[in-house]
């Protein structure tokens, strides 16, 4: 398999397909997912699109079109679990992996086939980092873009019927009755070669090039290029060292105050985890799931790199005060980013009292520009007034800062 | 300057059922964006009765809402005057 360089593993219509998993009872039957953004059709199943239902149709229309069809919410927030679940097993097969959009990965296989005993094996072993009941498909060719044409097309009889394979000397062949609607491409750019009359690979390959960079400038050079068989790298996903804890609660969190306790108690049990020691880290994410798959997230880049509680809960814990989280949270996690040696961090031993007088004068200063350009101080401190008390305005007072 | 509260109530609009408990309410917001939104479910409810002693009693039924849209909401009903107010607890 000297030609064979790239494979693509290809999910078709992932959050379906997704769906579909948890719920195999819906299998045949025209089913669609909506769009978490829009009143529109995402993903729409092979019986759903024989009734004339497309993706990107106002779900009214496609409703209107299908009176039988399943219309099932979007739930982003697990389609991409399953998609980094899939591509952290890719990675343990292979080197580099690219991702390519959900449930889409492609994957270099220079040398790889002579650590299995087939090239069977090895296509087995690509397939199997996808649970079985996504169906994923597998296409091999000499480049990327043949690898993901291929990954779309069923594989011939008396072959696993989930691989194809395409070899150096039949690119050609197969490649010419592709429809364009396959190209990785702009819609746009699809629509308009659609609109001249170009449906397939090969009524395009037969134009001139310049007349399609022409046409479509810096597209057009990059399909003249995969068009001429230009192989492009796969450009594997960047490694960065993470740690991450999560919590689940049976009983969605509904305050606030419980959101806070669960991730203090997250950060808490990921500062013991062992590969924490003697590392610092760069980022700190903490995402919310609800049970319906929505999902909040923040993602917030410290300005020095560091591990210890206080420094990540100052961080942390105000940004789940501010949150508008989507709903009730049933999943709590927090992620340690960019983890690298503590290279070691001397405090002062006395605070200097220079530093905090340049830090008052600074405010000072700060705060006389504010009042000349508005006339009063817009700067306020709070003030406790009865903490204790249970009618929350009373326990706390903004106060001018002078 | 004299001291501010710092996280006093808005006066918002709801929409009761026959129980008196809240079926939909306006979240303080633009006037373009105030329509009411539903309530999916009460997750919590507790009162609060404060200087019932003094000249000024403060009575107060506090709900913790879950919305149609996914949000959560806190909101109290003034027991003294019947109105509705929207606050973070």
């Amino acid at each position: 398999m000297n030609s064979h360089h790239f494979g693509c593993l290809v999910v078709p219509r992932f959050p379906l397909a997704c769906e579909l998993g948890d719920r195999p009872e819906l299998w045949g039957r025209p089913v669609v997912v909506a769009h978490p953004d829009a009143p529109v059709v995402w993903s729409a199943s092979p019986a759903a699109s024989a009734e004339g239902v497309v993706e990107g149709q106002r779900l009214t229309e496609a409703m209107g079109r299908c009176p039988s069809l399943v219309v099932l919410d979007a739930r982003p927030a697990r389609y991409e679990a399953r998609d980094a679940a899939i591509l952290d097993a890719l990675e343990r097969v292979v080197p580099g992996v690219e991702p390519a959009g959900l449930g889409v990965a492609y994957v270099d296989l220079a040398g790889l086939v002579r650590c299995y005993r087939s090239p069977a094996a090895l296509h087995a072993a690509l397939l199997g980092c996808a649970p079985s009941e996504l169906r994923p498909r597998l296409g091999v060719g000499p480049t990327k873009f043949v690898a993901g044409l291929a990954a779309l097309q069923r594989g011939p009889d008396g072959h696993s019927r989930n691989v194809r394979v395409v070899d150096e000397t039949e690119v050609a062949a197969f490649v010419t009755p592709v429809p364009v609607t396959a190209l990785p491409v702009e819609a746009e750019m699809i629509r308009r070669l659609r609109l001249v009359g170009i449906t397939t690979v090969g009524e395009l390959a037969a134009l001139p090039r310049h007349a399609l960079v022409a046409q479509f400038g810096a597209q057009g050079i990059r399909l003249v290029a995969l068009l001429d068989g230009a192989a492009e790298p796969v450009r594997p996903r960047p490694r960065e060292e993470r740690l991450r804890e999560q919590l689940a609660f049976p009983e969605p969190l509904t305050s606030r105050e419980a959101v806070l306790a669960a991730a203090a108690q997250v950060l808490r049990r990921l500062l013991r985890h062992p590969r924490r020691r003697g590392r610092v880290a760069r980022q700190l994410v903490v995402r919310a799931e609800t049970e319906q798959g929505k999902r909040w997230e923040s993602r917030v880049t410290l300005r020095h790199a560091r591990c210890d509680h206080d420094g990540l809960w100052v961080t942390l814990a105000p940004a789940l005060e501010r949150a508008s989280l989507p709903g009730p949270v049933s999943e709590l996690s927090v992620e340690l980013r960019g983890l690298r040696p503590s290279r070691g961090w001397q405090g002062e031993l006395l605070p200097t009292r220079r530093a905090s007088v340049e830090r008052r004068e600074r405010i000072e200063e700060g705060m006389r520009q504010l009042r000349a350009r508005y006339g009063r101080s817009l700067v306020g401190r709070m003030v406790p007034v009865e903490p204790w008390s249970r009618v929350p305005e009373r326990r706390w007072a903004l106060v001018e800062l002078e | 300057m004299t001291p501010r509260p710092v996280n006093a109530p808005v006066r918002i609009p709801v929409q009761v059922d026959p129980t008196g408990e809240p079926r939909a309410i306006g979240l303080p917001g633009p006037p373009g964006r105030r329509r009411p939104i539903p309530v999916a479910q009460v997750a919590e409810r507790w009162r609060i009765d404060e200087g019932w002693w003094g000249p000024n009693p403060l009575s107060r039924l506090y709900y913790r809402l879950v919305l149609a849209d996914g949000r959560l909401a806190t909101v109290y009903r003034d027991l003294g005057d019947e109105t509705w107010w929207a606050q973070r607890s």
